[in-house]
């Protein structure tokens, strides 16, 4: 199926586009109007406003970005802690190997939810806690990724060669088995890119997320909701907007992995 | 297998305490402090001194700590502060629901895909439609998709409860009240288990003795029911242990919107009102819920898989 | 004795007045915001535990009703002597409480006793503190004797603190509540909700109308809306958003009760630190927020703009909502005076609490507003349980916004550690003054110079009185229309036929 990658490649680009459009488009996404709130598209608003009166072009554009910083931020959590680890418990012997995967194994026996519930009241709601929280939950996926990719490796011929040429561990894990591996973690990584967004707008559901004023796809839905029988616009945008970017992510991940599977 | 057995239940020990003993250690540093969630607002500095004492809150953090494990060993959790209850009594009142309701969008989320995955197999015009709208259900927030079912459902066609729980004792009604919370789950969750079973069956199907049925002249149909589908929901059994975690989290937010008390309303009062034995108590459950469940699906592969081996 | 046959005869011309009248029997099932820790008003300030209780379940020996004018509960009648200093309470007769054990003086007497004890664990002990001593003359007969004049005595009585139980019973209380109103208390159901059933021995005739009254936590507002009309739920009880009033009132089969509230929603300024510590700033906040837009644009046109910490419900109020009219021109020059500016400007952290829906909003808007001056404020939401412990208790913010719904509460601010950290020697004074008064004309004019005093000093920007929003289904009739106190009050709805 090279539809998956055409498709994720596509909406991807898309959702890109928007975030990097909001770079150009010059209405400030925060800036109210209260005596055109709520107002259908028009050429002053090409997107309609929202309860407040704000643009909503402006508001999903800046949504955009922010998710991708969003996700971002949660995956660069997940993989900068689940890799190196997973590198080092599948290329490092059976203690390694115990150790830190009794630390996975706790890591992913918590409850994600729970655990951002947790660094939110820590470190106030915000981005920043709650992908925290997401990425840390992440990490054991990476982890497994990793480990079973560095297994599968660790005796292949040209690591062996790297030995012999007097490679040191370090060497081994980040410039040999690494490079090997980025296409499976590149599918766990676009898959957790997608997650990372649904998972900020559940977030964003109990209050945690990213915080006002500033925009989030998943928010801005949920604020819009009750005042869907009013207008529907503030409710639909952002909504289209969210699944555009969850949807090209997922497709990207499944195309990527059907194109790295040696068996089709 | 039961030298691995035990292995397993051990390391499964080890994994609890250690998760547990986090959460101890997080929330001896959260600002806000139980005493006041409890009293309210205005609480008179007389009320809290004399409420902190009796809840055992002025003694050090240690001495907490190792009157929970102690407590742990002799499977008490503690009471928690803000009801005044065992707090194992109120994970009982709680964890049915939540598991049945997990469970449940479980099997409405198999229920769904493989007869879909069935149906885009064999039809390949079907396969792209089916394909992408599984596809965009999961790109949808579970709260949204929650709030379209209760309005579709409850609101316009009423034909099932919005919200709330009536209690186990009419198993109908409570079905009844469980099924839109389950058909959100499931719906959101389908699109794992649909792409999964597809992949799975697409790739028995090119296998040597598929194609010996059909050049025998098995019928198309018989031939996906009868040959392909037990080999290829094997690889789901592994998702289904992932998905289980993740429901049992999803939940929360599925409990919130159709008011349910779960453990996931549970955590959040938890949390909201700094009840620390009821939250760690919370953890430690769910926690052991997502061991035991990896544990069972790991088994039942092993049971559909005779050649998976135990060393 | 006459004034029961006075209530019959009352009753009775009511109902022949309306035809059919008030129809009795049935369910009402009413959706409340969020669960209280406990279910005795004396034991948590939660302002949930009244709403379900009071004057439903537990009544204490005066009440308000919905105009919140006092009036009697568990006293006939009472009489106060002319230095103010000694009340004599004259109890009804024949009341039982829902044990089945009759209520008498005693009671009282035990309840006093503990309210004014600091160390009992009863809520706001400060409101009895005042009480040197409660004595039962006779079973039916109650004085209090006072140190010294308390103009808010009797209001205080009125408050859901002030509820009586059985003489003795405290723990209990917490779980299983004990009252004499017209309903019963049946089950608390953990995160579900709070049952209860009509009182046959009550003691008014003919009331309650209603069998059985089923309060549900049902904290999500889609949610809510989606059981009222789905007819799981007869009524929202509080808390229902502008957009959805909006809707519903469009709607035959519902109806929207709007009325006052005695909650001033208010964005609170740390008097005490940087940069508020500044009247001048503070003074020019108020000029740059536009209260009249923020009633039309965020609550849609519902609420009233104040201008002090008291709500047009409440006596002795004084409209100051146009003390500081919206003047931007202004607002920017004082800041000025202040020593801020376009290269210098004004910066400071507002903080939110997560679980208030119309305060983020509004929040959001009030520092949308104030950027359109050059000031820039931070928005920062932190969780209730944070808010609490930070700002309520350690004053460690410097701009919050919450609702203050306690009737009556403008005391608050001759606290000089109350988390506005406003020491004013003269507010203090003058509140002194306002409860040794006992002649209730003269409060009445200490009670406005109050809030004059207040709106001078700019203490906190009070942005508007938040109204009271419910919403239910066309049959439900005897609702209150206004929160006079938190109060979800079901002793005379009924469901019409």
């Amino acid at each position: 199926m090279r539809k998956s990658l055409l498709w994720g490649s596509l909406l991807v680009g898309v959702f890109l586009l928007l975030a990097l459009a909001s770079f150009f488009y010059p209405v400030d996404p925060n800036a109210p109007d209260f005596l055109r709130r709520l107002s259908p598209p028009s050429p002053d608003h090409p997107l309609g406003t929202d309860p407040l009166g704000r643009d909503l072009l402006a508001r999903v554009l800046h949504g955009a970005r922010n998710a991708l910083w969003v996700g971002g931020l949660a995956v660069a959590v997940g993989f900068g802690l689940g890799v190196p680890l997973g590198l080092l418990a599948g290329y490092g012997g059976r203690l390694w190997d115990g150790a830190l995967g009794l630390l996975t194994e706790t890591l992913y026996a918590l409850p994600g939810l729970l655990l951002a519930l947790l660094f939110a009241a820590l470190l106030g709601p915000g981005a920043l806690s709650s992908m925290l929280a997401v990425g840390l939950s992440m990490a054991p996926a990476f982890f497994r990724v990793a480990r079973a990719g560095a297994l599968s490796l660790k005796s292949a011929p040209f690591v062996e060669a790297a030995l012999a040429l007097g490679a040191g561990p370090g060497r081994i894990l980040f410039r040999h088995l690494l490079p090997n591996l980025l296409g499976p973690l590149l599918v766990q990584a676009s898959l957790a890119f997608a997650a990372a967004l649904l998972a900020e707008a559940a977030l964003s559901y109990l209050g945690l997320g990213v915080q006002p004023p500033d925009p989030s796809l998943g928010r801005m839905l949920r604020e819009a909701q009750s005042f869907l029988p009013l207008s529907p616009w503030p409710a639909l945008v952002p909504g289209l907007a969210l699944s555009l970017g969850v949807l090209g992510f997922n497709l990207l991940g499944d195309g990527l992995r059907d194109l790295l599977d040696p068996r089709r | 297998m039961i030298p691995y057995l035990l292995r397993r239940l051990l390391l499964a020990f080890v994994t609890l305490w250690l998760a547990a003993s986090l959460v101890f250690a997080f929330a001896l540093l959260l600002p806000g402090d139980p005493v006041q969630a409890i009293l309210g607002l205005e609480a008179s500095p007389e009320a809290r001194a004399a409420l902190e004492r009796a809840l055992g809150l002025d003694k050090p953090p240690g001495v907490r700590y190792l009157d929970w494990l102690l407590g742990l060993l002799r499977l008490d959790l503690g009471e928690s502060l803000r009801y005044g209850k065992p707090v194992a009594e109120l994970l009982g009142e709680r964890l049915p629901l939540s598991l049945f309701l997990v469970l449940l969008g479980l099997g409405g989320a198999l229920l769904l895909a493989l007869p879909l995955a069935l149906l885009a197999v064999r039809f390949p015009l079907w396969d792209l439609a089916l394909s992408g709208l599984m596809a965009f259900l999961q790109s949808l927030p579970t709260f949204f998709l929650g709030v379209v079912l209760l309005y579709l459902f409850a609101v316009h066609l009423p034909l099932l409860p919005a919200s709330g729980f009536p209690g186990w004792q009419s198993p109908g009604e409570a079905l009844r009240h469980l099924l839109l919370p389950a058909l959100t789950l499931a719906l959101a969750r389908a699109a794992v288990l649909f792409r999964m079973a597809r992949g799975s069956l697409l790739e028995v199907l090119s296998q040597d003795y598929i194609r010996t049925a059909r050049a025998k002249g098995v019928p198309e149909a018989w031939v996906l029911l009868k040959h392909a589908l037990r080999p290829a929901s094997l690889p789901l059994v592994t998702v289904l242990g992932l998905e289980g975690g993740f429901l049992l989290t999803g939940a929360v937010v599925v409990e919130a919107v159709f008011a349910l008390p779960g453990l996931g309303s549970l955590a959040l009062t938890a949390l909201e009102a700094r009840d620390y034995p009821l939250l760690q108590g919370l953890v430690l459950a769910m926690a052991a819920l997502i061991v035991l469940f990896n544990l069972l699906v790991d088994l039942l592969y092993s049971l559909l898989d005779p050649r998976v081996e135990y060393a | 004795m006459k004034r029961g046959i006075f209530g019959v005869l009352l009753v009775f011309g009511m109902a022949l007045a309306q035809g059919a009248g008030p129809s009795r029997g049935g369910e009402l099932r009413v959706a409340v915001l969020a669960e209280p820790p406990v279910l005795d008003p004396t034991a948590s300030t939660s302002q949930e535990i009244a709403r379900m209780l009071y004057d439903n379940v537990l009544q204490g020996l005066v009440k308000l009703n919905e105009k919140g004018e006092i009036v009697p509960a568990l006293a006939e009648r009472w009489q106060g002597s002319p230095s103010s200093l000694t009340w004599t309470f004259y109890l009804r007769k024949g009341v039982r409480f829902h044990d089945g054990s009759p209520f008498t003086a005693e009671d009282v007497v035990f309840k006093f006793n503990r309210a004014r004890d600091p160390r009992s664990g009863h809520t706001h002990p400060e409101y009895y503190q005042d009480i040197q001593r409660v004595e039962a003359k006779d079973p039916y007969t109650v004085v209090f004797h006072l140190r010294q004049p308390n103009q808010d005595f009797l209001f205080n009585l009125a408050r859901p603190d002030s509820v009586i139980g059985p003489k003795g019973r405290v723990e209990e209380q917490k779980t299983q509540p004990i009252g004499t109103g017209p309903f019963r208390f049946v089950a608390w159901e953990r995160g579900v909700g709070v049952r209860l059933e009509r009182f046959l021995g009550y003691y008014e005739a003919g009331l309650p109308y209603l069998d059985r009254v089923y309060f549900r936590f049902l904290p999500d507002p889609n949610a809510q809306l989606a059981a009222l009309r789905a007819g799981d739920i007869h009524v929202i009880g509080l808390g229902v958003s502008p957009e959805t009033a909006l809707v519903l009132q469009r709607d035959p089969n519902f109806k929207v009760v709007t009325g006052f509230t005695t909650t001033e929603i208010t964005a609170g300024m740390n008097n005490g630190r940087p940069p508020f510590n500044d009247v001048r700033v503070r003074r020019a906040i108020q000029h740059a927020v536009d209260k009249k837009a923020l009633v039309e644009g965020v609550m849609l046109g519902f609420g009233t703009p104040i201008g002090s910490h008291r709500s047009p419900g409440e006596s002795c109020y004084v409209d100051l909502s146009g003390f500081y009219p919206y003047d931007p021109t202004r607002a920017r020059a004082l800041l000025q005076e202040a020593g801020y500016g376009p290269g210098n400007p004004l910066r400071f952290t507002f903080t939110l609490a997560a679980p208030y829906p119309y305060e983020r909003r509004l929040g959001e808007a009030i520092a949308a507003q104030l950027a359109q001056i050059g000031v820039q404020a931070r928005l920062e939401v932190v969780e209730w349980a944070t808010w609490l412990s930070r700002v309520f208790r350690g004053a460690d913010y410097q701009m919050t916004i919450i609702g203050h719904s306690e009737p009556n509460d403008i005391g608050i601010y001759a606290n000089p550690n109350y988390y506005f950290r406003y020491a004013s020697p003269r507010f203090r004074e003058l509140y002194a003054r306002y409860l040794r008064t006992p002649d209730p004309q003269r409060a009445c004019e200490t009670m406005k110079e109050m809030q004059r005093v207040l709106a001078q000093d700019a203490v906190n920007l009070w942005v508007m009185n938040a109204p009271y929003l419910a919403a239910m289904r066309k049959e439900v009739m005897g609702w209150w229309s206004n929160q006079p106190t938190p109060s979800l009050n079901v002793t005379r709805v009924y469901l019409a036929r």
